[in-house]
């Protein structure tokens, strides 16, 4: 049982081979502010089985999260980013606020097929720090984020009936 | 090889027309802003983006089939504190425009924001557009690259980052 158990351990870690840039952005992260990053139980298994079964269109994706990340700022992140992301990543989505401190960075990488894209997205508030890579098939994703607002636009018209 | 000159000759003498990306960042103002919202979307990315828009509803497969000719949409939104920000970004915007450029909308207001929009006409086609926004503490540029139909561009308003210009009530 032990036996299987490791061997399913050493297949999925060697199957789970971060992604160059993801890795690099996140040590960036960490060796900045000294702080390790905070990895939610069984995510491994779960990117394995996106690996396998694409649920919603997603093909891989690589989440890093950090709690209270200590004197976090929207140009430490973009000087990272833009560093460390990666060829082909292009940043389309840059928000930041002084005032709050939350930012939100989402660079994109078409990939050679059509549909798919790659996403980098890091967002930061008070109290957390989310780093995620996404590798998703963009018009399944598009299906599923409208049909869920036909969904929504339904129920509230039932509800105003 | 007199024939390759003419063809070099008339391909070098022909008008490009080609839409113009104007430069909507400026140094210093992002870092001097309170809020900023700056989107970038073109090519690739502005086609997959457009997919996130609806077939059924109306509204949006009209956006959708304008942002499917277009080559780029480039917004940048800036809120400052009480000490607002150094207007010559504006005058920055406008010496980009060249001679096809015309300005077809201004606004002046002074309980809300001035607006001006410029469009690149060439021949009976409009093939760029700029909109500057500009409050005493908010500034909001919007670049569209590629062939608009000013008919449909009320209803870009609200997508893609770009803020809604008109009142409740002007679209129809």
């Amino acid at each position: 049982m032990i036996r299987r158990f490791g061997a399913l351990f050493v297949l999925v870690a060697l199957a789970l081979p971060m992604h160059a840039s993801f890795r690099d952005v996140v040590r960036a992260i960490e060796t900045r502010h000294n702080q390790r990053q905070t990895t939610p139980p069984l995510l491994g298994f779960a990117r394995f089985a996106c690996w396998i079964i694409h649920p919603k269109g997603v093909y891989d994706f690589q989440l890093a999260t950090f709690e209270n990340l200590r004197g976090a700022s929207a140009d430490d992140f973009a000087a990272i980013l833009s560093a460390k992301v990666g060829a082909g990543f292009r940043p389309v989505v840059r928000v930041r606020s002084t005032h709050s401190g939350e930012f939100t960075f989402i660079y994109a990488k078409p990939a050679a097929d059509e549909n798919r894209m790659e996403l980098f997205i890091v967002t930061h508030d008070r109290s957390d720090t989310v780093v995620i890579r996404l590798d998703a098939d963009m018009e399944i994703a598009a299906r599923e984020v409208n049909m869920a607002r036909m969904h929504d636009q339904k129920r509230l018209r039932d509800i105003g009936r | 090889m007199k024939i390759l000159l003419r063809l070099v000759l008339v391909f070098a003498l022909t008008p490009v027309v080609y839409a113009q990306r104007v430069n909507l960042d400026f140094p210093g103002l992002a870092d001097k802003a309170r809020e900023v919202v700056d989107v970038t979307l073109d090519g690739a990315l502005l086609r997959l983006g457009s997919r996130f828009l609806s077939d059924t509803d109306a509204d949006e497969r009209a956006v959708r089939d304008m942002v499917d000719r277009l080559e780029g949409i480039y917004v940048r939104s800036y809120e400052f504190g009480s000490d607002g920000y150094d207007r010559s970004a504006i005058d920055a915007v406008r010496k980009q425009l060249g001679p096809t450029w015309k300005r077809v909308v201004s606004v002046k207001s002074k309980t809300r924001d001035d607006v001006e929009i410029y469009t690149d006409l060439r021949g009976d086609k409009i093939v760029g557009l700029v909109v500057i926004a500009a409050e005493p503490r908010e500034l909001t540029l919007v670049n569209l690259v590629g062939p608009i139909d000013l008919d449909k561009l009320a209803t870009l308003e609200g997508q893609f980052g770009i803020p809604r210009v008109s009142k409740k009530g002007d679209r129809q």
